[in-house]
């Protein structure tokens, strides 16, 4: 059962590298990836509130993230375009996870 | 056996992203967009949060301010270094008399990550062990939903010295793999402590769902060799503002356990200001210490696991809280739990205020 289980994992974690490896067609380049799509679906998972800071703190808390959270480089390079970029909100300093800015 | 085929796998899957970063069909870091990575260059920054927590149940109170300053420096484009410190106090009152004062200072994670390709970060030194979700990414109380962490807190707040191979692949449009994987030696230096072991996480993640599901398992290596397995889920929805996230614990010797909790914004619901900057969290939880047999094994007694105390009995704990955000970066958080075990059903209320702070100026 505990075997079982580990080979599973094993087993997951060894499929990521041939599945993505074998198909780069299936990695979005970054400019395919839409930075605000990318925040919405990956900064707010863990924090409700996200306060923006000038552009070069925001690159290294980016890379804090990048690592921390497990993205890509492509998401976090259109993360950090989208924030700290033209893209960025003009309404709200601060970006919430469901939209309305605290406060 | 196990660890054999785990280093094999780690090992594996390391070979598996160097070769892919030489691969020149892969578009990898040519497909930087031209702005952000060239012109923007990184800046050291210190970021972190000032807490203060008390809790209340009969009899005891007890209070603790916490400090846990976060030092990122950037080296270039690859590199960053990151540490965290945590310096806490436990003051405790204890039918009338107050306990020794504490004070402990930690070193939560200090290391160097190397982001090897666009799917790889090789990170060494001290990390958090990767098991389950609560540790690395609702440790800091700025973060957390409810003040007071969950029991298993106790099982999975722990770190490691050694190396971890992390990242993520889009496996399509629609799901992302991420993986997490370590192997720690056996340290005795002074704030620098950790167990031999191995293992790590990986999970699916489905960004337009907002969906992910994780499993983790951990062999430790220590004064006591064995298995530990996790499974987390989270879901944050998007239709109304409610997050739910989940984690579920084997570990034998450290007994099963797990939580699941709720976190609602009452933001939708209202243009009353105080409600907008509310949000109201409930968590149910259960621990169960090990089996006679698990703890037969074991040379522990107490079960003492760094700053966290496992029950020694079976707990059942529930917990009703709320939040509110005077600022972005001030939260105020209140919250009433029940916890039961056999003879000890008890109250457990608690109140604190956390304070996020970073260098950096803010960019309005
Ligand atoms: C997997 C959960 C998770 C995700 C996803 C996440 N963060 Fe974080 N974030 C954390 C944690 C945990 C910390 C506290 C720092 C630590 O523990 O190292 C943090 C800290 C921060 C900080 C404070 C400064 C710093 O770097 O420590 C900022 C700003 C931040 N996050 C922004 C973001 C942004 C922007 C994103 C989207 C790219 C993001 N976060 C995605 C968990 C997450």
């Amino acid at each position: 059962m505990k075997s079982t289980l580990a080979i599973a994992f094993l087993t997951s974690l060894l499929m990521a590298v041939p599945a993505a490896a074998g198909n780069p067609s299936k990695t979005p380049h970054s400019h395919e990836i839409d930075g605000e799509a990318a925040y919405k679906a990956n900064c707010t998972r863990c924090h409700i509130a996200i306060h923006t800071y000038s552009a070069r703190s925001e690159r290294t808390m980016i890379s804090h993230m990048r690592v921390r959270a497990n993205l890509t480089k492509d998401e976090a390079d259109a993360i950090f375009q989208y924030m700290a970029g033209e893209q960025k909100p003009k309404a709200a300093p601060t970006h919430t996870a469901k939209g309305a800015a605290i406060p | 056996m196990m660890t054999r085929t785990f280093l094999v796998a780690l090992i594996g899957l390391s070979m598996g992203s160097f070769g892919w970063a030489d691969n020149p069909n892969k578009p990898d870091d040519n497909t930087t967009p031209p702005s952000a990575e060239t012109s923007v260059s990184p800046l050291p920054t210190i970021t972190g949060g000032l807490v203060f927590n008390s809790t209340f149940t009969p009899g005891t109170q007890s209070y603790s301010p916490v400090v846990n300053p976060i030092v990122l420096v950037p080296l270039g484009n690859r590199f960053l270094f990151e540490s965290e410190y945590n310096v806490n106090s436990d003051l405790t009152r204890d039918h009338g008399a107050w306990n020794p004062r504490q004070l402990n200072r930690e070193i939560e994670y200090m290391q160097l990550d190397y982001m090897v390709n666009p799917h790889l970060t090789i990170v060494v030194g001290r990390v958090f062990t990767p098991f389950g979700i609560y540790i690395e990414r609702y440790h800091p109380e700025w973060i957390r939903d409810l003040q007071v962490a969950p029991i298993i807190f106790g099982i999975s707040h722990q770190q490691s010295m050694g190396a971890e191979l992390r990242g993520a692949v889009h496996l399509n449009s629609k799901v992302d793999l991420t993986y997490t994987g370590f192997y720690a030696f056996n340290s005795t230096i002074n704030y620098f402590t950790g167990d031999r072991g191995l293992g790590g996480r990986t999970s699916l993640f489905f960004p337009e769902k907002g969906v992910e599901a994780g499993f983790s398992y951990n062999r430790r290596l220590g004064d006591n060799r064995f298995n530990l397995y996790a499974f987390d889920g989270t879901w944050n929805m998007k239709s109304i503002p409610l997050d739910l996230r989940t984690e579920v614990f084997k570990t034998g010797m450290l007994g099963n356990g797990y939580w699941v909790e709720g976190a609602y914004r009452l933001n939708k619901h209202s243009h009353n200001s105080f409600l907008r900057k509310s949000q109201v969290v409930l968590r149910g939880e259960q621990y169960f210490t090990p089996s006679a047999a698990d703890m037969a094994m074991t040379s522990m007694s107490g079960m003492m696991m760094g700053d966290n105390f496992l029950p020694d009995q079976n707990t059942t704990r529930g917990f009703a809280g709320w939040n509110y955000w005077v600022s972005d970066a001030v939260k105020l958080s209140f919250a009433f739990g029940r916890s039961f075990a056999l003879g000890e059903n008890q109250n457990i209320y608690s109140l604190g205020i956390t304070y996020r702070f970073a260098t950096g100026g803010s960019e309005k």
